[in-house]
């Protein structure tokens, strides 16, 4: 049985640490979110330079095709800086997560960056994922849902990842001169990812009608984020037995059909669902997120209150720990465990960066700045557990600890890293290695320190 | 090199198991037999819904034009009415050879919601309907292993970074990543192997990370000289994420002991301007069958590969000369095992009233008869076997013929 402390920090924070005590609880939990989420945390790149390097690349395009020589090195000066910042978040983020009282709210920010899942597609934009994430997602972590859905949907970087600044209504003004039409990349997965969820009960009309009604959302990249009546598909729009639309075209029409769909019962069980399975297991008691569902729906979809009714059911506190640490995760709770100085992680030169953090997480298998696919990453504990990602997680576990010092022991570190969560066999493991950096590597690297 | 393999992998086990007193299902002997058979299976997954109605355009349907004003080029002819997608020129000697052939219209018994993700699960895990509960999924390569009794853990082989669920479940099974290394010491070894064989969740991936990365270790009372010297003479692992680095992989393992092996391709998602956002797919697909046909050498007589989607795309292009999910799609088939050159499945049309829900290619038979046939011819398995064990309920219909 794990003690209540212990599975608050590992669980639902960022692990434990030698600098901060682990949460007693519950309630130690939902008080760290409006700390952690006014807490001066190391910045990020804005999403306002990613659009500015966009515009510069476009620009350099033309000057290209236009056949200024001098165009070749700035393009590779842009792409170099938007990779340096790229770096740059990685080591921000880290170190966040590793330095939180907690680490429950940056745990909830991953959370939400991968349910709303993007990367840069080629063209302008260029490592835009973390910049979006900070932009649209992170302030709304603790407002209602419809919130949060809004900021994700109309955002640049999602308009141009799914395809929607590409749509056209058909009977628009657009559409009827230059013969264009629907594209329903977005529609679709707004109701399938991000709200209704795969068996929310929609069916391929549904999907249509919501193309159909989502056309307008584009951007520049001057002006950033734009309803275009021109493109907009005009007329009454029925989805879900509700009409919307009709004239003129607005972009209101779009935003009461997103605030409907936060507030629909298959939304909140699709949310509790996750969230659940992404803390707690793969199989959450279904009176857990029953509960969480019924929250959710009472407080008129309000995020903090789906997340109270998991913190405080007693299916939450149950061991053991059936989740696995991501590979970013299982970096900065091993960060964490080892006290590792921010400045230092924060100092990184580019190469450090990348030899000692981008390339090892790309092998564990998450890359930073992509995602696999619009779903994001697999939540399934066993999704990381390959072979070739436990190599490079033992082999990412080792090097770090030839970078503690020396006179760091095993088994002071197991208690420190993992408490009462440590097994026999590692206790035992640990003070069975050759050398002092062996016991800590296979501590950072065992089962014990993967899972959560 | 198998041999000394599997030996090291007995004594890593078993040297691990003398720190832990616990009984462990790692205690099963290791089985030294002969792999089942000379036959290859190559299973690639085409992850993203590969638009099969371009790769094998219908040139000869008069709606084929209609539908995709934009998409509707001329291609390579194969026969009187289809056509290879013209960056696939490289497979067209293929099917000139009789080692290329297509299902045009086939898919999973996946209808409707056309999401990706379930697509891909129904594919691998090869039922129909509803997909079992997340835990218990497993993937149709693996549920046929455990019909072959002399297959071992390098019968199978799942190439890449990333999961793959059709090779998952009870069997034992390999999965590994070109050129991954781990500079460990021998203690840490073992030390790490005790612990990963304690728990469940980590055991097999770890245990197999050590013993994948253990190779170059000299191993104390190694009589296989042959096999250790052509081990050194092979070129350096080339990096995972290659399309052809990776079938070259396969192909290596193909050779030796590995008879059954999967890898995913992915990047066939093509919702927007698709003649160009096709041609990076098109181009990994035919690296990747190209250079197992060459790595493979003389036994690529005796090889089949099955590259296939989740779905279709739909019939018309969408507003932004791309194309959206649909259901119906094509099989692409190769192999020199393979009674090619032709087209499996008959074909249902363009027209109307010929689509699927008004908007897809309808298909004509289930994609999993072709690859039950496929198994069947390739490792001798009897029909009531493969439609009870490997794919539960499938109807496999007459035999296609597939292979010489």
């Amino acid at each position: 049985m794990i003690s209540k402390p212990t599975l608050a920090a590992i669980r639902f924070g960022a692990g434990l640490s030698p600098e901060y005590a682990p949460p007693d609880g519950a309630a130690a939990l939902w008080d760290s979110l409006s700390t952690e989420a006014r807490r001066k945390a190391p910045p990020v790149t804005l999403w306002e330079t990613r659009l500015a390097r966009a515009i510069e690349r476009r620009d350099q395009r033309q000057a290209r095709r236009d056949g200024d020589a001098s165009a070749q090195e700035a393009r590779r000066l842009l792409n170099r800086a938007d990779r340096d910042d790229a770096l740059a978040d990685l080591r921000a983020t880290l170190v966040r997560l590793a330095t939180s009282e907690t680490g429950f709210f940056e745990r909830l920010s991953r959370f939400w960056s991968n349910h709303f899942a993007l990367q840069a597609k080629s063209g302008n934009f260029r490592a835009v994922r973390v910049a979006y994430a900070e932009d649209a997602l992170r302030p709304h972590i603790l407002s209602p849902f419809a919130d949060m859905l809004k900021a994700a949907i109309l955002h640049p970087a999602m308009l141009d990842y799914l395809d929607q600044n590409r749509s056209v209504g058909p009977a628009s003004r657009t559409g009827r001169r230059r013969g264009r039409g629907l594209n329903e990349n977005l529609a679709r997965e707004l109701l399938e990812l991000h709200t209704l969820g795969v068996a929310g009960g929609y069916t391929q009309d549904d999907v249509t009608q919501m193309a159909r009604l989502l056309t307008g959302l584009t951007y520049t990249l001057e002006d950033g984020f734009t309803f275009r009546p021109n493109i907009a598909e005009p007329g009454i729009i029925e989805i879900f037995g509700k009409r919307y639309g009709g004239r003129p075209v607005t972009l209101d029409h779009i935003l009461t059909a997103l605030d409907d769909l936060a507030l629909r019962p298959e939304t909140a069980q699709h949310l509790a669902t996750k969230l659940a399975q992404h803390f707690i297991s793969d199989a959450p008691d279904p009176q857990l997120v029953a509960h969480m569902a019924a929250s959710y729906l009472e407080a008129k979809g309000d995020l903090p209150a789906l997340y109270r009714a998991m913190l405080e059911h007693p299916a939450a506190w149950v061991g053991p720990l059936a989740k696995t640490r991501a590979p970013f995760e299982m970096m900065a709770a091993s960060l964490r465990a080892l006290a590792v100085d921010r400045a230092m992680v924060l100092g990184l030169s580019r190469n450090e960066t990348r030899r000692f953090l981008d390339g090892p997480m790309r092998l564990m298998g998450e890359r930073h700045e992509a995602v696999p696919s619009p779903a994001g990453y697999s939540d399934a504990s066993s999704a990381w557990i390959t072979p070739q990602g436990l190599a490079a997680r033992i082999d990412w576990a080792m090097g770090l600890a030839q970078l503690v010092p020396g006179d760091t022991d095993p088994r002071d570190f197991v208690e420190i890293a993992l408490a009462d969560a440590a097994s026999e066999a590692l206790r035992r493991a640990s003070a069975g290695a050759e050398t002092r950096a062996q016991g800590i590597g296979l501590i950072l690297a065992a089962p014990d320190f993967n899972r959560r | 090199m198998h041999q000394s393999l599997s030996r090291r992998r007995f004594l890593t086990r078993s040297l691990a198991l003398g720190c832990s007193a616990a009984a462990s299902p790692l205690l099963t002997p290791v089985t030294l037999a002969a792999a089942p058979g000379d036959n290859r299976l190559v299973v690639i997954i085409l992850r993203g819904a590969m638009d099969g109605l371009d790769v094998l355009r219908p040139v000869g349907d008069p709606n084929f034009r209609t539908l995709r004003p934009t998409l509707a080029g001329d291609g390579l002819a194969l026969d009187n009415f289809f056509a290879l997608h013209p960056a696939l020129d490289g497979l067209h000697p293929l099917w000139q050879a009789g080692e290329l052939a297509f299902a045009p219209a086939t898919s999973t018994p996946y209808r409707d919601r056309r999401s990706h993700f379930d697509g891909q699960d129904h594919l691998e895990a090869g039922t129909a309907g509803t997909l079992p509960p997340a835990l218990q999924r497993d993937g149709w390569l693996n549920r046929m292993l455990t019909l072959l009794p002399q297959a071992d853990a390098r019968t199978a082989f799942a190439v890449g970074r990333e999961r793959m669920l059709i090779l998952e479940g009870q069997a034992p099974m390999t999965q590994w990543a070109p050129g991954t290394e781990l500079d460990l010491s021998p203690q840490s070894r073992l030390l790490l192997g005790y612990l990963f064989a304690a728990d469940p969740l980590f055991s097999d991936a770890g245990l197999t990370a050590l013993d994948m990365t253990g190779m170059d270790l000299p191993d104390p009372d190694d009589d296989d000289e042959d096999a250790m010297m052509s081990m050194m003479a092979q070129p350096p692992e080339p990096s995972a994420g290659d399309a052809g680095a990776l079938a070259a992989y396969v192909a290596e393992q193909l050779r030796g002991p590995t008879r059954i092996a999967s890898f995913s391709l992915s990047g066939w998602d093509t919702h927007f301007r698709q003649e160009r956002a096709i041609l990076p797919a098109l181009g990994r697909l035919q690296d990747a069958i190209l250079t197992l046909r060459a790595g493979l050498g003389p036994d690529w007589s005796r090889t089949t590969v099955l590259a296939m989607t989740e779905f279709g795309r739909t019939m018309r292009e969408n507003g932004t000369t791309g194309t959206d999910h649909g259901t119906g799609g094509a099989l692409l088939l190769a192999g020199g095992a393979l009674r090619g050159g032709r087209m499996f499945g008959g074909w249902p049309g363009l027209a109307e009233a010929d689509m699927y829900a008004g908007r897809d290619l309808m298909p004509t038979r289930d994609i999993r008869a072709y690859a039950a046939w496929a198994m069947h011819d390739l490792f001798g398995l009897n029909a009531s076997d493969l439609a009870s064990t490997v794919f539960p309920g499938l109807d496999m219909g007459d035999t296609p013929r597939l292979l010489l």
